[in-house]
């Protein structure tokens, strides 16, 4: 890395010289590091975080991450030579498995009486898998039959899956008919709910689930309609709570971490066709608060400003994770195999 | 503060931004500004026209210019807002002291009459139900569409020219046709090859009175919206025909090769 010796010699120089206080000024102004965000929530950006050597542990597009309870970073990707590579959080590699998951998109960690478990959707082979931490399957979630909701599998593309306090399990049929299956911890279909078509409790691209226990007494569902650019509360069995609209923004999935929510947001509708993107942060209150590598939060007689990526450090975000030390790992999709990037708070 | 921490200080500080904790971290001028959001009501207009444009980055901000030269950092600064009134070509930029300046935005805005004395138009062929568009009336409506094909004012074509028959109030006078359409060859939206313009007495028979053949198609990743004009001798009819032809083969240079072009249109100008 060029910059990094110039650096590094820049430094050197310093060590020993009596250089003028204007020199030393630019070149501090020259490599500024960049920090994106806003308010509370800024950031600094590591774009080689997690660099591996492509030729043995190649990545397709980087769906979703976890932190696990070791508190290691789990990344999915859809290339089979290694579906999961987890890392520390320093972005060294420490393990990889998984060739069975062509599909694979969304990940999710359920600790079940101390242990870890993941939950992978696969787009492909139309199903939702529970895995053990070190990839042994434990079950096999097929498409919904007994819903009458389903003809065949094909019509089932499960995109995310989320586990409520009581071991029930929902998923997001996000890039099929747009269904949340509501099932009990043993994979029985208890209930269905939302589903395509005109109506606010209904879904287009029901792309990301999670449960919000921001409310520890009230635990809800909030799910993206990721092209109405809409986040939906549900109610654990499916009634529609409420609406947080995020104009412009194609969100991916909610993730709930300490008060405030983040989501990974694809793309904006504007500028068309842009390869963009950027992380939204809610705060309890579901208000946007920072945009990382996005337009800043604007609320004009109470309506937010359409959203937009102001710098190009995102190319199709498609998850955010976060972890234990507030910092951000995003996951992007179709941005030409790169690894994740990590975000480091600051402080605002 | 004396000289020696003063040091201290910004070792510290290039220690820090450069290599905290082992991590290397990217620094401004790694990145490029996103593009600045350009908005307005139509590229279309008839008096005048607002157009607002935000960059939202720290010290970043938007030049532009309207005299067809490139803008650059010292060009005149945008400053909210921009009112024309007459045909321009808008090209605007945003830059910053650190990072790479913006892709340069191009958008041209044409100052145009209302059409107001067509009694029937009609369509020779329907579009694709796909993309329907919003009737044959709705190709004078001035209501433009964006770079987004899947929006209702666009109307697509599969390898079909489209073929607009024309009724006036009564006989006026043409001296020009543009065709607005869009090209995005990714999507297999190509721009047209050629446009004929006819006449006719009757509404039945016809006589070709002009045909101009737009170049051949280069290979373009980005996508744009075009505007074809034909200028011919002024004419005078109540009948009018316009074809606007689609590409004969998707060509060589393209996944499609050899295969059908989409061709889309949303708007039809007659001056």
């Amino acid at each position: 890395m060029q910059r990094r010796k110039f650096i590094q010699q820049t430094f050197h120089a310093l060590l020993g010289s009596t250089l003028s206080t204007s020199l030393m000024g630019y070149s501090l102004d020259a490599f500024k590091d960049i920090i994106i965000g806003h308010g509370t929530h800024q950031y600094k950006v590591d774009l080689n975080w997690g660099a591996l050597n492509a030729q043995y542990y190649p990545v397709n597009d980087c769906h979703e991450m976890v932190q696990d309870s070791k508190g290691r970073i789990v990344l999915l990707t859809n290339h089979t030579k290694n579906n999961i590579i987890i890392y520390d959080k320093a972005g060294r590699l420490l393990e990889v498995w998984g060739t069975d998951y062509p599909g694979a998109h969304g990940l999710s960690l359920s600790v079940e009486n101390g242990e870890d478990f993941l939950y992978i959707c696969d787009n492909h082979r139309h199903e939702v898998i529970k895995t053990t931490i070190n990839g042994k399957v434990v079950m096999t979630l097929p498409y919904p039959k007994d819903s009458g909701k389903y003809e065949k599998a094909d019509q089932y593309i499960p995109t995310e899956s989320a586990i409520a306090p009581n071991g029930d399990i929902y998923v997001a049929d996000g890039y099929g008919q747009q269904y949340i299956m509501h099932y009990d911890a043993k994979g029985n279909l208890k209930n269905i709910f939302g589903g395509r078509g005109e109506g606010e409790a209904h879904f287009d691209n029901a792309h990301g689930i999670c449960i919000d226990d921001r409310d520890s007494n009230n635990p809800t569902l909030l799910i993206t309609a990721r092209q109405q650019n809409k986040l939906k509360r549900f109610s654990l069995d499916g009634k529609l709570l409420d609406i947080t609209h995020l104009p412009n923004a194609f969100i991916c999935r909610p993730v709930v971490h300490g008060k405030e929510l983040y989501l990974a947001t694809l793309v904006s509708k504007l500028p068309f066709n842009s390869q963009s993107g950027f992380v939204c942060i809610l705060n309890e209150r579901n208000e946007l608060i920072s945009v990382p590598g996005g337009s800043q939060p604007i609320y004009e007689n109470g309506k937010l400003k359409a959203l937009h990526q102001t710098i190009k450090v995102f190319q199709h975000p498609h998850d955010v994770c976060v972890d234990d030390d507030e910092n951000l790992y995003v996951a992007q999709w179709n941005s030409g195999r790169t690894y994740p990037i990590k975000l480091i708070r600051v402080s605002g | 503060m004396n000289q020696l921490n003063k040091h201290i200080a910004i070792y510290c500080s290039l220690l820090f931004s450069s290599n905290l904790f082992g991590q290397q971290l990217a620094q401004l001028n790694d990145f490029q500004l996103a593009a600045p959001l350009v908005q307005f009501e139509s590229q279309l207009f008839q008096e005048d026209l607002t157009i607002s444009a935000s960059v939202y980055f720290p010290d970043a901000y938007i030049t532009y210019t309207i005299d067809a030269s490139e803008p650059n950092a010292d060009s005149e600064p945008w400053n909210g807002s921009l009112t024309i009134t007459q045909n321009t070509l808008l090209k605007v930029q945003a830059f910053h002291p650190e990072c790479q300046a913006s892709e340069l935005i191009e958008i041209p805005f044409f100052k145009v009459n209302a059409i107001t004395d067509i009694q029937k138009a009609k369509l020779a062929k329907e579009p694709s139900p796909k993309y329907p568009g919003k009737g044959a009336k709705a190709l004078f409506d001035l209501k433009k569409g964006s770079l987004n094909f899947r929006e209702s004012a666009w109307m697509g074509f599969e390898g079909e020219e489209v073929e607009v028959h024309l009724e006036f109030q009564k006989k006026r006078s043409i001296q020009k046709v543009t065709a607005s359409v869009l090209e995005d060859h990714a999507s297999w939206i190509f721009a047209p090859s050629a446009m004929i313009v006819w006449i006719s007495k009757d509404g039945k028979n016809y006589e070709k009175v002009e045909e101009q053949i737009f170049p051949l198609l280069k290979e373009n990743l980005s996508s744009g919206l075009k505007f074809l004009s034909t200028n011919m001798d002024e004419i005078k009819t109540k009948y009018l025909k316009i074809q606007v032809k689609s590409i004969p083969a998707i060509p060589e240079w393209h996944q499609g090769s050899g295969g059908k072009g989409w061709l889309f249109i949303d708007e039809i100008l007659i001056d």
